[in-house]
This record gives structure tokens, sequence and C-alpha cells, in this order.
């Protein structure tokens, strides 16, 4: 990798690395109709989403909320845009003038724990990492979220690192598989 | 729901079975929006798309494509299996009308009954075989020995 990329993560940049979102909270608990609206929008018949016993049989608690649902209820606590993320007060990150195009580089999910209704989740977020790479259409800025999800004791149920990548605007609108 | 899959049974190179999704419609992205509460206009404004992106008009939430890959895993693992990681990579957009036909192979197998993972590979095409995403998982499947499932 030459010395120029490697220059445009400036030291201050680079000292954003580690740094963590305040704890953020869901505004109310999970609710069975979160579930039943999941369920309906995706056609999820899951029993493990709708029967108790089914699921105290299979060894849980009761029936469980879908991890995918887990996941995107941090869209609730505020903290909304991958970018607005990324440069809002906690980490401090700022990018390079002319990088004001966000493209999402995927997601990792992983989950480590059953969500239950009644559940009260919160969501704290670290940037992990920061690097750069030669693009095809020129230097990409990579940033490496990492968002821990707990329930209301402080149990880790799951972790979502998102990557998202800055690069200088395209003279002309590029067909986006994903904003 | 009868638990059907068991560590025992996977081997790599096995193949998940294949499921088809959609095709997708507006309505199906409105209710993933009131679902998310993350109204993004990519996904439910078809101008918006042809406007700004460049786009046919909407195009499916990447979160809710991975919501029908994960009604694929878990019903295949059944009620005593979990996913534990998945990843995904969009390569090419869902479009309204557009179907998501998915598909994954066991890549990697625990060595140890006691931690019993699998690693699989993941791939999605639409109707035209164009591939849409990519992904990888690791599953966890209960084992035909064990007394209770992992909780």
């Amino acid at each position: 990798m030459s010395a120029e990329l490697d220059a445009l993560i400036t030291p201050e940049m680079r000292a954003c690395i580690g740094r963590t979102s305040p704890v953020v909270s869901l505004p109310e608990e999970i609710s069975a109709s979160d579930v039943r609206r999941y369920v309906q929008a995706v056609g999820d018949d899951n029993p493990l989403w709708s029967n108790d016993e089914l699921a105290r049989r299979a060894g849980y608690r009761g029936r469980r909320v879908p991890p995918l649902l887990v996941v995107e209820l941090h869209w609730r606590t505020g903290d909304r845009e991958a970018e607005n993320l990324v440069e809002s007060e906690w980490s401090g990150l700022v990018y390079p003038e002319e990088f004001t195009s966000f493209r999402n580089a995927g997601r990792e999910l992983e989950w480590f724990a059953p969500v239950y209704v009644g559940d009260l989740l919160t969501f704290q977020s670290r940037l992990a990492d920061l690097f750069v790479r030669q693009g095809r259409d020129g230097p990409m800025i990579f940033t490496k979220l990492e968002c821990d999800i707990r329930n209301q004791e402080g149990v880790l149920v799951a972790r979502m690192t998102t990557t998202g990548a800055r690069m200088r605007a395209a003279r002309y609108a590029e067909a986006a598989a994903e904003p | 729901m009868e638990q059907r899959v068991y560590f025992e049974d996977v081997a790599p190179g096995a193949a998940l079975p294949v499921r088809e999704f959609g095709p997708h419609t507006l309505v199906a992205a409105i209710r993933w929006a009131g679902v998310q509460e993350h109204p993004s206009p990519t996904h439910t404004d078809r101008e918006y798309g042809r406007a700004r992106r460049g786009l046919k008009g909407i195009i499916a939430s990447g979160a809710q494509r991975e919501a029908y890959l994960l009604r694929l895993l878990m019903d295949w693992i059944g009620p005593r299996g979990d996913v534990r990681k998945l990843s995904v990579r969009n390569t090419a957009p869902t479009y309204e009308g557009d179907v998501m036909r998915f598909s994954g192979t066991v890549v990697e197998k625990s060595p140890s009954l006691d931690d019993p993972w699998i690693v699989c590979e993941l791939d999605g095409r639409n109707q035209d075989g164009v591939q849409i995403v990519q992904g990888r998982c690791t599953l966890v499947l209960p084992s035909r020995q064990a007394a209770v499932a992992p909780a």
C-alpha cells in the first residue's frame, strides 16, 4: 500500500479508533406486536417466534424474538444513518473534505444469547477499525463499527459489525447495490 | 416443528434446501419499513431511486433480504438449532417484482460435539440468475446424543 494512500488517514483520525458511543436504550421494551409485525412483513411462520410450548421444549424460556429483529431494533435508538453514527460527537472522526460519497460495505451479525418479548435492549457502538484501500474508482476510507447489544441484565445478546466506505463523489450517479 | 437436522447428519459439501422468496412488492417494503422504523426512501419511494440513484425504482432493504435468508436457515436447522453468525455482501439490488432464490453449502464442520457448529457459504440469485447476495453463516445444530439443546 502506498504512503500516499496511508496518509489519507491522519493521526487525528487514527486517534478515534477505539472510541465508544454512549449506551443508548430502546424507547420501550420489545413487544409481542413488534414480533408479530416482523413475522407478517417477511412471512416468517417459524413457530419458535409464536409458540411458547414449542420454544420451551427446545430449551428456551418461551417464544423467542427473531434474531434479525433483535438487530434491526437498533434503528429505534435514534442513532440513525451509518454515516452519521461515525461523524457524530462520540467518535470525533472527520473525513478529508472531498470524501462525501458513502457506501454501506456490508455487515456481520453475531448472536450470543436469546432475546424475549419484554426485554429492554441497549446499544453501544465502538469505532473498531479505520483503513484505506485502493478501489476501482479511487481510494476508499473504510470504517468498522461494532455495535454491542445487551439486555436489561447486561448480557451481550448480539453484535452488529458494520463496514462503511467513504470516497470522493463520482461525477455521475452510480447504481449502488444498497444504501 | 420437529427437529429434523442434527449435527451428525451434515458434512462439508452438503447442500442446504433452496428457497425462493418474493416477488418483492412495494407493500412488502412498506411493511418492512414499519417494522424497521427506518423510512429510507430508497426502499419505499419509486421516484427517489430513479431521480437520485439511477435505479429502476425501489430496491429491497438489505436487512429485509437477510430476514428472508434467515427464514431458510432457521427453518432448516429446526427449533433446537441456532444461528451464531451471519455476514452478507450485497452484489446486486432486488427490485419490485424480483424474486430472491437462496441456496447454500456446508463448507466447514466443528471437530467437536461439545461445540457443534457448522459454517455455510450462502448464495442469492434473482429470476435471471444474477447474483444478488453472497454470504457466510455459522449455525449450531443439536446432536442426536445431547439431552438438551443449548438455550
